[in-house]
């Protein structure tokens, strides 16, 4: 058995994140998240129908 | 916002950070992949010991892909798995420590039963059982003493430290008959008796969930 860590890249990262953070998904999964990124609003986040709304 | 919406503006929004921390994860991948070296052998040791095979062959392609996303989630078959760029090199140890107890249990588990692997993935209650076990096995020092998250109670969902069933910690009930009996047997009856238990397991999953934050 071997194992490496490696940085796993932005892209990687986003899709994960995605992945917790789709509708549908409980606190239990999202929470952490926006935990970590307390500028990144989630009411405001899941709430603004474009991009043009938000202004972290 | 729509997926690619927030696909896009995440995006953006990681690939700054990145730049701000490049200097920061070259120095967490060498702390975490020293930190690691230094007790590779001591938990090859103690999960050839807990599983009874020889691990020499195996895994030997294990990536931990270290990622902003502060949630781990392992890939099965592809080998890899994540951790939180913030995490010292001993929660890293304690991360990849709990992944590596689910590729060694699911490798053990369908040489013997053969099932299929979508099975063991949520919410399926092998999944939940996978989850469950990683407590007991950490309960060796050679590993849950080098896991940080063990000391903490936090070396697995925080609801499984809650569970009780006939009144005894499911944990603590687990852990006994993984004493008791060779693995592949634990793994029949630990399945066995959340077979008889599902629907208790189940909604103290979803009790705990729905309350949580």
């Amino acid at each position: 058995m071997r194992l490496k860590f490696v940085f796993g890249g932005v892209e990687h990262s986003v899709n994960t994140i995605m992945e917790f953070i789709k509708d549908g998904n409980t606190n239990f999964w999202n929470e952490p998240f926006f935990h970590f990124y307390p500028d990144i609003e989630k009411d405001r986040f899941f709430q603004c129908q474009t991009m043009k709304n938000i202004n972290f | 916002m729509s997926d690619d919406e927030k696909h896009k503006f995440l995006t953006n929004y990681f690939s700054a950070l990145y730049k701000k921390n490049k200097s920061l994860l070259r120095e967490k991948l060498l702390k975490y992949n020293s930190y690691w070296q230094k007790y590779e052998s001591q938990i090859v040791t103690a999960l050839q010991e807990a599983f009874g095979i020889n691990l020499d062959d195996v895994f030997s392609d294990l990536v931990c892909y270290t990622s902003f996303c502060p949630v781990c989630p392992r890939y099965l078959d592809r080998n890899c798995f994540n951790n939180f760029y913030l995490e010292s090199e001993k929660g890293a140890l304690g991360t990849a420590l709990h992944e590596i107890i689910h590729f060694v249990w699911f490798h053990v588990w369908h040489e013997t039963f053969r099932d299929d692997y979508v099975e063991y993935e949520t919410p399926h209650l092998k999944w939940i059982l996978s989850e469950m076990v990683v407590e007991p096995i950490m309960r060796d020092d050679r590993l849950g003493g080098i896991n940080p998250y063990y000391a903490d109670k936090s070396c697995v969902y925080f609801y499984f430290y809650t569970m009780k069933i006939d009144g005894k910690s499911i944990l603590d009930t687990l852990y006994k008959m993984l004493k008791s009996m060779p693995m592949c047997d634990f793994m029949k009856a630990g399945y066995k008796y959340c077979v008889e238990h599902e629907a208790e397991i189940r909604k103290h999953i979803e009790d705990s969930e729905n309350t949580f934050g």
